[in-house]
């Protein structure tokens, strides 16, 4: 039980790894200009 | 059968065009983007009769089909491109009764464009105010189309352009100009080279390229060059432009002339009264002043009691799940860095709306236009141009939409110099940041007899110190930056309008939903990273933390909650995260922070909201869990390791509220930056400016008052 | 010698003659500023800059350095 929830923290912890690497640096190739929507421009 | 029609909503700035498209929408619309641009695209759908759909477009506001800017590109390039998705089966001109005549220039040219085109004139409740009478017949016949008398504000008239628009295949599409007589030799080659197009598409596809350089010349018209045809010059293109307007503006006075009678005598009224009291040499300065100051102090004030119900709702939400949750790592994770992270960043839903709702107020009600009247003088000076109030008032939402802003301003050299001081301005992400150091490390207390807490003065000079640097950050570069200046300066002063509501609480919603979501993402994967660094680490002071610490407070007797409290601190010290912070400590020491600090300033650089929420997470890490604390009681509870007394004193407060204030902490405007002026080389002398005027300054700041 | 739009007080009204095309943004000519309309100074802001104008119906501003450029003729 224990081992299964630390499997699932790790992976969330990569998700959220990769999905803001590639907000951040993979950022030419996007189609949405908004720089990233975080704010009221979107 | 279900069918649908293609609308684009199309007319002036300032015509109640987007209050017309919640008309008809209501809240069926979305909100995005144009394809590789940053224009904002809005769109709907409207019920019409017999199951009919309308998919209507609200292009951006223009005063004519000659582009002179991106968003006004737009416009055009959707007219034009006829196998594009958006183009219209019928295309709505929004006009405003009492500017009719420069309306009109507009509608003529996208009659010419041979598309089913139907005249709405809004404002119609105006018309017995102003003593205003309009031939309808008249105008349809000259017009050679459908016009609409429309109340958006009333509600009067939509049904009938609902039905209009139903029926858009009986309308003409004759055109109602003839604009070929500006010059029919040229015209008459025109036509013969591509006999299949129409003629004043090709006309307008040739002259945009005077004026703004990123309309392709059409796939139709790609062997412009490699035919014999004679291409003009842009002083000629330009001066037979210059004759088109006027062309069309003789049609228009003739046809008004039979259509439209104003009885002047009435006219004078509201604009006339107010204008003169609002752009007064003293009292319209004062006036501006004042306002600015009540909407500093509704933000920090009354904003302060929904903000401090989100801040304990999530303390206890956060200690009713790690109670509720079996434990282990899923239930550490919701409880200790999700739910902290997000806190920071509901709480400033109010802030974020009051700045919105005040700004959306300015700009309905017709006073911005005024501010940017009292002030283009004075910013002129500065190399600045009276347009670049508006976005510096916006920056203080967010430089995003600020530095978009800055597209109508004529002048490329007053323009990038608002773009480059922009982010000095104090945007709503830099707010919790403040409120929070504001709140722990100025006194409570008030001057004014009570009117203006010392911390709500503080708040407002952190904000006159933001336009203060960028109004000096300007004049510094307008002296340094070797590009000329045209000082073309164009700016319509528009009616004085009671703002709609809804329209207001419309803007208000959008901006505030796509703040919450758009950042609520990145805090949300930032807080999981941060977490689980906090929460995991390597080496034996981490593993054997327990031990290492009991052995060393073996004869203090402590408590045993004490002594869990010293083991949590033991091991985020040993983390993953205790490591990196270490790491920083040199470097961010001298101004007066910790490393958990650090670590969230480093943190803030994806966005500056992130400070509040990497501390809470951080210090919910620490904490055994239990206790109930809210994150500001817990940063007064720091200590500084190497001066020891409070960590968030007032020397180490100041230090921190100057390098917010300065620091280029903001990926997204670094992006759009470089979108806007096509170049890193502009966002990488930003980002390095900043950034050292925040270090130097925070330095200075910590050292002189420690 | 002729005079421009910056000759005028506020209130005063006048036709306009002529500018030169180079001086003037197409912007401003969409918005009414041809010859032969009329134009009136509403106001100006301190130091007479910017100048806000109705021109033939439509209520704009402009900076002095153009309204240098646009000669008028008074009234009567």
């Amino acid at each position: 039980m224990y081992t299964a929830q630390i499997i699932v923290v790790v992976i969330l912890f990569v998700i959220a790894l990769l999905w803001l690497l590639r907000k951040y640096i993979g950022q030419s190739k996007d189609s949405n200009n908004c720089g990233n929507g975080d704010c009221g421009c979107k | 059968m279900a069918r649908s029609i293609k609308v684009s909503l199309i007319g002036n700035p300032n015509t109640g065009k987007t209050s017309l498209f919640n008309r008809l929408t209501g809240l069926n619309q979305k909100v995005g983007n144009y394809p590789g641009i940053t224009v904002e695209k809005k769109e709907g759908i409207c019920k019409l009769d017999r199951g009919i759909k309308a998919h209507i477009l609200d292009l951006p506001g223009t005063y004519s089909l000659n582009t002179t800017s991106l968003d006004e590109s737009v416009v055009i390039e959707t007219l034009l491109d006829r196998t594009s998705k958006d183009f219209p089966d019928v295309a709505v001109v929004v006009s405003d009764v009492e500017n009719l005549k420069r309306n009109l220039l507009l509608f003529t040219q996208i009659k010419d464009l041979e598309i089913p085109t139907i005249l709405v004139i809004n404002m119609a409740d105006r018309m017995k105010r102003k003593a205003i009478s309009l031939d309808i017949k008249q105008l349809e016949e000259d017009l050679k189309t459908k016009v609409v008398l429309v109340s958006s504000r009333k509600n009067m008239g939509v049904e009938e352009l609902k039905k209009a628009i139903t029926d858009f295949k009986s309308l003409d599409i004759e055109p109602c100009v003839n604009a070929s007589v500006i010059d029919p030799v040229y015209f008459e080659r025109l036509r013969k080279a591509y006999p299949n197009q129409l003629l004043y598409k090709l006309w307008l596809v040739i002259t945009q390229d005077v004026n703004f350089g990123k309309i392709d010349r059409n796939r139709d018209l790609t062997d412009l060059k490699t035919t014999s045809f004679e291409i003009k010059s842009e002083a000629d293109l330009k001066r037979l432009q210059h004759k088109e307007t006027v062309v069309r503006y003789q049609f228009i006075n003739g046809l008004l002339k039979k259509a439209l009678s104003i009885d002047t005598a009435t006219a004078k009224d509201l604009r006339s009264r107010l204008d003169r009291i609002l752009l007064h040499k003293i009292w319209g300065y004062l006036i501006f002043f004042t306002v600015l100051l009540v909407i500093f102090q509704a933000i920090y004030d009354w904003s302060g009691y929904p903000m401090d119900f989100i801040d304990e709702s999530f303390a206890s939400l956060s200690s009713w799940l790690s109670n509720k949750l079996p434990a282990g790592p899923i239930a550490d994770l919701l409880s200790e860095g999700i739910i902290p992270g997000l806190g920071g960043i509901v709480i400033f839903i109010p802030q974020i709306a009051f700045l919105f709702l005040f700004i959306s107020i300015l700009e309905e009600s017709g006073y911005m236009s005024r501010v940017v009247f009292l002030m283009d003088h004075l910013m002129k000076k500065f190399g600045l141009s009276g347009k670049s109030v508006v976005p510096l008032v916006s920056g203080t939402a967010c430089a995003i939409p600020a530095v978009m802003a800055t597209r109508n301003i004529e002048d490329w050299k007053e323009r990038l110099i608002t773009i480059l001081v922009v982010p000095f301005t104090t945007c709503s992400a830099r707010l919790p940041v403040y409120l929070i150091i504001v709140g722990l490390v100025i006194p409570e207390g008030s001057i004014l007899g009570g009117l203006l807490s010392y911390q709500a003065l503080t708040l407002m000079l952190l904000y006159l110190l933001g336009f203060a640097t960028a109004i000096l950050g300007a004049w510094v570069l307008n002296k340094i930056l070797p590009i000329n200046r045209k000082s073309f300066f164009v700016m319509e002063m528009p009616a004085y309008k009671l703002p709609i509501l809804k329209n207001v609480l419309y803007t208000v919603l959008e901006k505030t939903k796509s703040f919450v979501f758009g950042a609520g993402k990145i805090i949300m994967a930032i807080s999981v990273i941060l977490w689980v660094l906090a929460s995991y680490g390597l080496g034996e002071q981490y593993t054997n933390a327990e031990q290492i610490v009991t052995e060393k407070y073996e004869s203090e007797n402590l408590s045993e909650k004490d002594l869990n409290q010293k083991i949590a601190s033991h091991k985020l010290e040993y983390s993953f995260i205790g490591y990196i912070g270490k790491g920083i400590e040199p470097v961010v020491a001298p101004l007066g922070y910790d490393w958990k600090i650090g670590i969230a300033i480093v943190s803030s650089f994806a966005a500056r909201e992130v400070f509040v929420g990497t501390l809470a997470t951080i210090y919910s890490v620490e904490s055994d869990g239990e206790d109930e604390l809210t994150i500001k009681n817990r940063m007064k509870e720091e200590v500084n390791p190497i001066l020891g007394g409070p960590l968030f004193n007032f020397a180490s407060g100041i230090s921190l509220l100057l390098f917010y204030a300065f620091a280029m902490q903001c990926m997204s405007t670094l992006a759009i930056v470089k979108r806007e002026t096509n170049s890193w080389k502009w966002p990488a002398i930003q980002f390095v400016a900043m950034t050292v005027i925040a270090y130097a300054s925070a330095l200075a700041a910590f050292q002189i008052l420690k | 010698m002729s005079i421009t739009i910056a000759h005028l007080k506020r209130g005063e009204s006048a036709i306009i003659l002529h500018f030169n095309e180079i001086d003037v943004p197409l912007k401003l000519l969409e918005m009414g500023c041809l010859p032969g309309n009329e134009v009136t100074v509403m106001q100006s802001a301190p130091f007479q800059d910017p100048i806000y104008l109705n021109i033939n119906g439509t209520h704009l501003a402009i900076r002095r350095e153009t309204a240098q450029k646009i000669s008028v003729e008074r009234y009567g």
